[in-house]
């Protein structure tokens, strides 16, 4: 039983960083309509940065977090700017090869630059570990959790109660009747892709401290299964990628814990086609009649 | 008239430079005093740890020999030249680049590629050139086996073949660790991985509790050693590469797994330590060609010494092991005294009692070299204890 419990604790663990992805995932498609195949890269370039911070200008770890946020904001909102913002009038195809471009550009640029060797992340925090009974948990484990919570807080707050959340969710539910509202599109757009990018980054450098690696193509892999959780959640409908995050990481953790580690993969990526088989707009979606 | 004396003499220009060129070519060769090596290594990429460290050892042998004086056939001098081209971590890229070495750089020899899948891809093309490719570190025991149970003729390596590397682990479990119970860990993506544990699993006298795959670039192993964490055992086994391993070894180390951990030579990268963490990598013992702990040979010390006068660095076993496959090369050709791919070929199948650095090698009859293993002990990070099992 308590081996259960465990799990459940090391999906949740693992969950929240897909969660942290999938909300920029998410709030991006529900007001642009793009799956933005680069924001994995941006996970990656979050990890990068705060490995800078720690290794080179030795900062604290949290400052580190919040610097690397910072940057990775600006740079989401010029990823926006320069490759998608040309395109916004062009047929959705068109901006999605812009943004696997962009996820190759940042991918193979980074190769170039920095070598495509893995990377030590630099121990910023000591691991302790705390027993509760037969449980453990490692303040690391702690710190991972506690911030992707914080941060899903702080995104709602915005989301509800900020008049740019407010601006975000008019062009989300109508562009142009927000045009006519005299909401600026564009300055919405940007602020959505700043916020989506800050949290990929904090995922990164909190993965680069749990597992203590990192390299180029990083941000493949949970890119790709931060967006299944994007989708099983309901793609669009931020709280539906919080719990989608979670789904798969517990999901993912289980198939390991009854010996099925060979397919975990291939299982998240099933749940996948089955979501979009059997109710395409995810477990919180809601269908909605096309208006003709 | 004029229009056919035209015609004539274009025609002869034509025909002379022709034959010019191929006189010219011709001669080239002949006079040429440089035997051509090409270098497959992957410099770039996941296993670029591997192919830099290669390419270093294969620079390095080429600097030695040419020092030296380079090599006398027939009375005549000839100089080594590197060709390293960068396979670039990707099996078709492995395969063309051996093809471009082959026919475009016309090499007598080719060092590389790293990796078992790498040179299995490589292979069509090493046949069909006619051209001997020795592999520093493929280990998959049927890399120089065909289908039909004959040797392949044109590979060959300097590193023993996996399951040789798994049988002496399971030795070394035994006798050594005195280990009754082990966990197998196995890296499923590669033919590395699932080859080693298939002979570990075959020569092991003990207990195999339960065997675990994982795939290349998996990070998050909480959920494995969760399930295994109560469980008995003395030992973990596991046989992949240093990246995961070292994940592997930080995330049971943090849970309080602390028993021996065995591994093959992909866990002997100094990268191990450094994204286990220092404190974590202790009781690790991963299996070695060589440690400049343990040199058997007058030739590992000559080559030791060497290189660190040169680069003011220890040597790696991925560099040692390239060099054996460079001096290898040198061997076969002046034992054959000939420079001739074929009789390069032969020299290499018929190596008997060869110095290298790695150890005294004999070439068996599937152009596997039988020689000793070292297992290393690491402690805090560094190797510190060297085991020879013979």
């Amino acid at each position: 039983m308590s081996s259960i419990i465990q799990q459940l604790i090391n999906g949740v663990i693992l969950g929240s960083v897909y969660a942290l992805l999938a909300l920029g995932y998410t709030m991006v498609y529900g007001i642009i309509k793009l799956i933005n195949f680069a924001h994995g890269d941006v996970y990656m370039l979050g990890a990068y940065f705060g490995y800078f911070f720690i290794r080179v200008m030795h900062l604290n770890f949290f400052i580190a977090l919040i610097l690397s946020m910072a940057i990775c904001s600006v740079l989401g909102m010029l990823i926006e700017f320069i490759a998608y913002r040309p395109l916004r009038h062009s047929p959705r195809i068109a901006v999605l090869i812009s943004a696997l471009g962009v996820s190759f550009f940042l991918q193979n640029g980074m190769s170039y630059l920095y070598g495509s060797d893995k990377r030590a992340f630099p121990q910023a925090i000591e691991t302790t570990q705390y027993h509760f009974g037969a449980l453990q948990i490692s303040n690391i484990q702690i710190i991972i959790v506690t911030t992707a919570v914080a941060l899903m807080i702080l995104l709602h707050l915005i989301v509800k109660r900020t008049k740019m959340g407010r601006a975000m969710r008019a062009v989300s539910a109508d562009e142009e009747a927000a045009i006519l509202m005299g909401i600026n599109v564009s300055r919405t757009i940007s602020f959505t892709f700043a916020i989506g990018s800050a949290l990929a980054a904090a995922g990164g450098v909190l993965i680069g401290l749990y597992y203590n690696n990192i390299d180029p193509l990083m941000g493949m892999t949970p890119g790709i299964k931060a967006f299944v959780a994007a989708v099983l959640g309901g793609i669009g409908i931020i709280p539906g990628a919080a719990l989608g995050g979670w789904l798969i990481g517990i999901l993912e953790t289980m198939a390991q814990a009854v010996g099925l580690s060979n397919y975990k993969d291939a299982i998240v990526y099933a749940i996948l086609i089955i979501i979009l088989l059997l109710k395409p707009t995810g477990i919180l979606g809601k269908n909605k009649r096309e208006k003709v | 008239m004029k229009k056919i004396i035209i015609i004539i003499s274009a025609f002869v220009v034509i025909v002379g430079a022709v034959i010019g060129i191929g006189v010219a070519k011709k001669s080239d060769t002949k006079s040429s005093n440089t035997i051509k090596i090409g270098g497959v290594f992957d410099t770039s990429g996941n296993i670029s740890a591997y192919g830099q460290a290669e390419q270093k050892g294969a620079n390095f042998a080429v600097k030695r020999i040419n020092d030296d004086g380079g090599v006398k056939v027939d009375g005549k001098n000839y100089k080594f030249k590197m060709v390293n081209k960068d396979s670039k971590s990707d099996n078709t890229e492995a395969a063309s680049v051996t093809t471009n070495l082959i026919n475009n750089n016309q090499v007598n020899a080719i060092v590389g590629p790293v990796v078992t899948s790498a040179v299995q891809a490589a292979i069509p093309a090493a046949t069909k050139g006619k051209t001997p490719m020795i592999s520093p570190t493929a280990g998959a025991d049927n890399i120089s086996v065909q289908k039909n149970g004959k040797v392949q003729p044109y590979v060959f390596r300097a590193q023993f073949k996996n399951s040789y590397l798994g049988t002496k682990m399971a030795k070394f479990a035994t006798d050594n660790i005195k280990a009754k119970n082990v966990i197998v860990f196995q890296d499923n993506s590669s033919d590395y991985g699932t080859g080693i544990t298939a002979a570990f699993k075959k020569a092991y006298t003990g207990n195999i509790v339960e065997t675990d795959s994982y795939q290349a670039g998996d990070t998050d192993f909480q959920a494995i050693l969760t399930k295994i964490k109560n469980k008995k055992f003395d030992a973990i086994v596991i046989n992949g590469y240093y990246t995961e391993a070292g994940a592997i070894l930080k995330q049971a180390r943090d849970m309080g797994i602390d028993v021996p951990v065995i591994g093959p030579d992909g866990l002997g990268d100094p990268k191990l330590a450094e994204i286990a963490g220092n404190k974590n990598t202790s009781d690790v013992y991963y299996a070695a060609h060589f440690s400049t702990q343990a040199l058997s040979t007058d030739a590992a010390k000559s080559f030791v010494t060497a290189y660190r006068k040169e680069y003011k660095q220890e040597p790696s076993q991925f560099t040692a092991l390239t060099y054996d496959a460079v001096y290898m090369i040198k061997q076969a050709i002046e034992d054959e005294k000939s420079i001739d791919k074929a009789k390069i070929t032969t020299g290499l199948a018929n190596i008997k009692n060869f110095e290298g650095a790695t150890g005294e090698m004999t070439m068996d009859e599937f152009h596997n070299p039988q020689k000793p293993i070292v297992m290393v002990g690491v402690k805090d990070g560094k190797d510190t204890t060297a085991t020879v099992v013979k």
